[in-house]
């Protein structure tokens, strides 16, 4: 990661919520800026666009799909955005909501274009575990931790009982999170060549605070892990339990001896990886 | 065929470039300085035989040098000097990116 991403990696989200409803912008924007994101917003699908079009850092997008709003006509504007940007720039994630739509009143080609959809009645909770882990494995450490602060935010509302809004947070999670994963051609690339992408959670393994993402690879009956952004940190193991075990004991030898001295002692890589190990040890 | 790469090979290249070694149960570790200012830190696990699979890969991305370089520097036609001039201009160069 360069200086310019570690840097962007500290701002917010800024994600445009399209929503035909003034009542229901204000709310889902409010929301938004209560779990640490910037927030744009557009009430149909020109103004979405061009603000799309004159907003290249965009996260992610939340649009409603019936934009019109009305009570006998199911409209389907937000397919359009979506399609658009898709036709565009495949990278940038969308999500659709509904309260009016049910799970199959569109096509697969409509949904193709969305990255996630909430519908009425909501997605199974089968369906939205399986997607979270899915994202969840491939998020890029750094906005992890911008994920996590988000999450830890969640909480509090939840503990303020924004029940009704529930759903929508957690799809928003699954959408940050999917939005900030590593760029996809690194993945491909690093794919053929058998490498896979996998989160160390600090659920699981104790000394982390902070959860990081390895790339590990197995042949011949021998692991091979390295932490994801850091290529100086790897090792090996008959297991890659083993090889993980390896690798955290090397992290905090580097750790405890970077502790005894000045961070001036330190430059170029030596330093940045400084930084990464005060932040993910305990 | 890849890199190879042993353990006592990697232990003379850290002896070569003076690292400063710390020992845990797994590894041997250290810092490569420049003017005093540690810049890269690098590891070599303990074991015997060949390093497995992409391990001498690693090892030799860690020091910031290209398969040749690495090869003369296993090898010992690299001195010390030679290895600390390469580095520096490579520190600058990361830089200046």
């Amino acid at each position: 990661m360069n200086e310019f991403e570690e840097t962007n990696a500290l701002v917010k989200p800024l994600i445009m919520i399209v929503e035909d409803r003034e009542d229901g912008r204000r709310d889902v924007a409010e929301l938004l800026k209560q779990l640490g994101c910037a927030v744009i917003t557009a009430e149909n699908a020109n103004e979405a666009l061009k603000n799309y079009m004159i907003t290249p850092r965009l996260d992610l997008v939340f649009t409603d799909i019936d934009l019109l709003g009305s009570e006998n006509y199911k409209d389907k504007s937000g397919v359009d955005i979506a399609r658009f940007i898709k036709q565009l720039n495949s990278k940038l994630p969308v999500i659709g909501y509904s309260s009016k739509f049910e799970d199959n009143e569109l096509t697969d080609e409509e949904r193709s274009y969305f990255n996630g959809w909430y519908f009425k009645g909501g997605m199974s909770v089968q369906a939205l575990s399986h997607m979270y882990v899915e994202l969840k494995s491939k998020a890029d450490q750094h906005k992890k931790g911008r994920f996590d602060d988000i999450a830890d935010a969640f909480n509090i509302l939840k503990q303020k009982n924004v029940i009704d809004l529930n759903h929508f947070s957690e799809v928003l999670e699954l959408a940050i999170s999917y939005g900030t994963a590593p760029s996809l051609q690194i993945e491909e690339a690093a794919s053929e060549k058998g490498y896979e992408l996998k989160l160390v959670d600090p659920k699981t393994i104790n000394p982390i605070a902070k959860p990081f993402l390895i790339w590990t690879r197995s042949e011949k009956n021998i692991h091979e892990i390295e932490v994801y952004g850091y290529s100086e940190l790897y090792s090996f193991g008959q297991t890659e339990k083993e090889a993980l075990a390896k690798l955290l004991e090397l992290m905090r030898g580097f750790a405890s001896d970077m502790k005894k001295e000045s961070p001036e002692n330190f430059a170029g890589p030596a330093l940045r990886l400084r930084k990464f190990l005060f932040n993910i040890l305990k | 065929m890849g890199l190879q790469l042993k353990k006592q090979e990697a232990e003379k290249i850290f002896k070569k470039l003076g690292v400063n070694e710390k020992t845990d149960s797994h590894h041997v570790r250290g810092f490569i300085c420049v003017n005093g200012i540690k810049v890269l830190p690098v590891f070599y696990s303990h074991g015997n035989g060949d390093m497995p699979g992409k391990i001498p890969e690693k090892f030799r991305k860690s020091l910031l040098l290209n398969h040749d370089e690495f090869m003369r520097l296993k090898e010992c036609p690299m001195r010390k000097e030679e290895y600390y001039s390469l580095l520096e201009k490579r520190i600058i160069m990361k830089k200046e990116l």
